[in-house]
């Protein structure tokens, strides 16, 4: 815990996380499987885990790399009230400032991740210029499965054990899909964490859907010394929205007709509902 | 122009200095594309035809329908032929 919020109150900044992105992507799709998915990792890291500047932004740097689930951040910049969910609602409209896969620039990204693999070895730079500056904030860098089979991650890797950048933290979606299929089919990423382990990481294996052990996680990572840190998030597309399970195995991307919107914006409403009388008693 | 490399620069050549004026269009990045490709063989050469560059200029394509990006970017019909009538004055 970081800044005082109560895992309840995570779980519920979490839900209406939920809530935006259904909302967003039901106007004409979108990666809305990972951004349920994702929730609580957002919710943790931007209602917990980094620390504001004190002028409406963040003192630590949060790297999106895998660029088309920037829905997560949207909708949870949408909860700290960065967006409006009015401007996000025409999100890659022609014309809209908010675009699917966001380039530098745009509020809330590091960098341009549209092509994917990129983050890690950019916010390994990032984490040793911050270092070099002498400065304390700390660089998050989440990023895909997918990105775990390209070249340029194990170079980011190499460069942050070698450097000992122990104020990086890498955050894996560990969520054994990609556009094609199963990571595990394709070309299987596994052992995630003896992998970065072996490159100089500590490493821990979590579910990434749980806020408690998401902010224990962090605290993990910030205790320690030496060497940058990885959790992999074993997650899966749709987790904890139960109607919306039947679009899987192919739901990297959720067409607009694929799937019932309402159905699915009704039981994370139900769940929202049902934490907020917890919260209350 | 199926690629720019490899490329008959003899070819190339013989077309630019037939003419004192050359557009070419690419829907690429600008830079060191087929554009560029043609201003090196001309300076090789040395003198030669103006040349007119249009592509993907060297920023970020924003978002949207592609009927949308292209007119963005200049690379809509109606821009390339405003253009190419501009230049050829
Ligand atoms: C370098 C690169 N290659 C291909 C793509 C096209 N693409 C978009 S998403 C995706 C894969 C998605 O799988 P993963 O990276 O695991 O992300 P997830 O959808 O599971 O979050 C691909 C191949 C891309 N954006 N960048
Ligand atoms: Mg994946």
């Amino acid at each position: 815990m970081r800044r005082n919020s109560s895992p309840l109150e995570l779980e519920i900044t979490a839900a209406k996380i939920r809530r935006n992105v259904l909302d967003i992507c039901r106007q004409r799709g979108g990666y809305a499987a990972q951004g349920v998915a994702l929730a609580d990792i957002a919710a943790t890291l931007y209602f917990d885990e980094l620390r504001p500047d004190g002028e409406g932004w963040f003192k630590d740097r949060f790297v999106l790399s895998n660029g088309h689930d920037a829905i997560m951040t949207y909708a949870a910049l949408a909860e700290t009230g960065h967006y409006s969910l009015d401007d996000l609602r025409r999100i890659n409209a022609d014309g809209s400032w908010v675009d699917q896969s966001p380039i530098e620039g745009q509020l809330g990204f590091e960098m341009t991740a549209g092509s994917l693999g990129q983050g890690p070895s950019q916010s390994a730079g990032l984490a040793w210029a911050l270092r070099q500056q002498g400065s304390d904030a700390r660089v998050y860098c989440l990023f895909s499965d997918g990105e775990l089979q390209e070249g340029n991650t194990w170079e980011g890797a190499m460069f942050a054990g070698h450097q000992r950048l122990d104020n990086l933290c890498y955050i894996v979606d560990n969520n054994d899909m990609q556009a094609s299929g199963h990571a595990a089919d394709v070309m299987g990423v596994e052992p995630v964490d003896a992998k970065f382990e072996a490159f100089g990481f500590a490493a821990r294996r979590i579910s990434g859907t749980d806020v408690q052990e998401l902010m224990d996680t962090f605290g993990a990572a910030r205790a320690t010394k030496d060497k940058p840190f990885v959790m992999i998030c074993d997650t899966r597309l749709w987790d904890g929205i139960d109607c919306l399970q039947k679009a899987l195995p192919m739901a990297h991307y959720t067409a607009k007709g694929a799937v019932d919107w309402d159905a699915g914006l009704a039981d994370i409403n139900a769940a929202l509902a049902e934490l907020e009388t917890q919260h209350e008693r | 122009m199926p690629t720019i490399k490899p490329v008959n620069e003899a070819e190339i050549a013989d077309f630019a200095f037939a003419h004192n004026q050359i557009v070419t269009v690419e829907n690429h990045q600008i830079v060191t594309g087929l554009g560029s490709l043609v201003a090196e063989i001309v300076s090789d050469v040395g003198g030669g035809p103006r040349i007119t560059r249009m592509g993907l200029p060297n920023r970020w394509a924003p978002g949207g329908t592609l009927p949308y990006i292209r007119a963005q970017l200049g690379l809509d019909a109606e821009t390339l032929a405003k253009r190419i009538a501009e230049v050829a004055q």
